[in-house]
């Protein structure tokens, strides 16, 4: 099936200053599809990431559309704690908050001013469940954030992203400081995820974009190389370049 | 083989390097020990003396607001209200004023305004005290002649000397616990949607918390022990204060002004004795908090 577009880049420039590291990307990130961006170190996918729901604003200059329900993100008069709602974001180290388990999941409910209980609670619930963390920690929700395993916390992380609903969620190298038994559990997270939030990942790990991703993107040094499915991706390459990252002549 | 096992066996330059170091370093700890246990049998068999050399009840030394040495009165409370209360209102100003200051450093300004900033306050809180009570002498007691009549001596030029003193201390340590929250804990909450102000209120205070309230301590800590800066601006009247205009006295005041006029093993001079006590219990009391209230932030 062709699915709709979630969101869309179009000729995306990104300047450190004066230094140019992103070069003219443009993609169209399918609905409800897991999208890999996979290239070596420096290639620029995390900071292409990072600029779809704004995170680059103090840090670089964004050039190019963004595109949105229709309208462009990337311009100043868009109201970025908005978008960030809707374009939620997971990072590569667990950050959970210095808070419960509970106040951890409903940061960004609280942020909006949510303060019915009930819509609170059923939220921490839902969250939990859809990050697969429900069972493992629904007796100590007032319990410490901190105390939880790495793994957790992720999941954690992730689920205190999917409380405030957002339509994307943006993963940057969510599993690369996990062990391979949590790194499992978040990737069939993901596949079920899927169903509800467009996915959008940064990934280091090659067999991690081949088994859990639809669509892969492959950067290498600021440029968009290669953009299709995980499969052609992987098993047919179009570009020279490609095939030698993904056969591990660089990396 | 052999000769290669009685090498090993053998003591090597290592072995007595480490062994020395070992010697060195247990001497310096018994040392530093040696020297607080002496000053604390010193500072109690002194202290105490009041009430068992020379009968004074300790109930009136504590509770009597009449000091006259002379007169063989030793009611300290005067001097107890006035210590307290000068430390608790130069922190309460100063908490606020050094918060703001640290949180528009490490979060809002650029971090070259840091980096101007550090070694400035880091000179402040160097600058010796007897030039903070040399500035109140000279600037702050006049001002607030002017302003609100009077000699301008008193307990609210000490508040203002040692607000001046304390507030560098209290922010360069709010500074370091504002930073030392991880960065990552900042782009995870603006990844959530959240403001620069949410991001602030809801999770860098809460995580600095302990460290902002050590500062706290720290800070009041150094104004209740400060002793010169406050006795060249308050006047020097050992009678309970009756508002932040009047002239008064601290432990620390009484004492250095006390210390040189009296003759050792006297009453008036075990006095003094008995006040240099609460001091030290005092600081005692704060560096409790202050691991209390650290420990708490660790979890």
């Amino acid at each position: 099936m062709q699915n709709s577009v979630a969101l869309e880049a179009k000729q995306l420039a990104v300047f450190y200053g004066e230094k140019q590291v992103v070069y003219d990307v443009s993609l169209k990130f399918p609905a409800n599809q897991i999208t890999a961006l996979i290239g070596a170190s420096g290639s620029g996918k995390s900071t292409v990431l990072r600029s779809l729901n704004r995170m680059n604003d103090d840090v670089a200059t964004v050039k190019g559309e963004i595109n949105f329900h229709g309208l462009n993100i990337n311009e100043p008069k868009v109201n970025v704690y908005r978008v960030r709602q809707q374009i939620g974001m997971v990072f590569q180290q667990p950050t959970p908050f210095p808070l419960s388990i509970y106040e951890n999941v409903i940061y960004g409910l609280r942020l909006a001013g949510e303060k019915n209980k009930e819509v609170l609670d059923q939220r921490v619930e839902e969250s939990l469940r859809q990050a697969a963390l429900w069972d493992e920690v629904k007796d100590q929700l007032k319990e410490s954030a901190l105390a939880l395993s790495g793994g957790q916390q992720q999941r954690l992380c992730i689920a205190r992203t999917l409380a405030v609903r957002p339509e994307i969620i943006l993963m940057d190298e969510p599993t690369s400081a996990l062990d391979p038994v949590s790194t499992s559990q978040i990737e069939d997270t993901l596949v079920q995820l899927k169903e509800k939030f467009t996915i959008i990942m940064v990934t280091h790990n090659m067999q991690q974009a081949s088994r859990s991703a639809d669509w892969t993107a492959f950067m290498h040094q600021g440029h968009l190389v290669e953009f299709d499915k995980t499969a052609n991706i992987f098993m047919n390459p179009q570009e020279q370049k490609t095939a030698d990252y993904l056969s591990g002549k660089f990396g | 083989m052999d000769n290669l096992r009685k090498e090993l066996l053998r003591p090597s330059a290592e072995s007595k390097q480490e062994v020395s170091g070992k010697v060195v370093s247990y001497f310096a700890i018994l040392l530093i020990g040696g020297l607080v246990g002496t000053i604390l049998i010193f500072l109690t068999v002194k202290g105490i003396a009041l009430f068992t050399g020379n009968h004074f009840s300790l109930r009136e030394f504590l509770t009597g607001v009449n000091w006259q040495p002379g007169h063989h009165h030793f009611g300290a409370l005067p001097m107890i209200t006035t210590s307290f209360s000068v430390t608790v209102f130069s922190g309460l100003v100063a908490l606020p004023l050094a918060l703001v200051v640290a949180i528009a450093i490490t979060e809002m300004l650029p971090s070259r305004v840091y980096k101007f900033f550090q070694p400035v306050i880091e000179l402040l809180v160097g600058i010796p005290s007897v030039v903070y009570g040399y500035l109140g002498l000279t600037v702050i007691v006049p001002q607030l002649r002017q302003m609100f009549g009077g000699t301008g001596f008193g307990i609210l030029a000490a508040t203002c000397v040692l607000f001046l003193m304390i507030l560098p201390t209290m922010t360069s340590m709010t500074i370091d616990s504002l930073r030392a929250v991880p960065q990552s804990y900042r782009q995870a909450s603006t990844g959530l949607g959240a403001t620069r102000w949410q991001t602030i209120s809801r999770v860098i205070l809460p995580s600095a918390k302990s460290g902002i309230l050590t500062a706290m301590v720290f800070g009041m800590a150094r104004a209740f022990g400060e002793a010169l800066a406050v006795q060249m601006v308050i006047g020097n009247t050992t009678v309970m204060p009756k508002g932040v205009m009047e002239s008064a006295a601290t432990l620390t005041s009484v004492l250095t002004t006390g210390i040189g006029n009296t003759v050792m093993g006297t009453a008036a001079n075990n006095a003094l004795w008995s006040l240099a006590l609460i001091l030290l219990i005092m600081s005692l009391a704060f560096n409790l908090l202050i691991r209390l209230v650290s420990r708490k932030g660790v979890r």
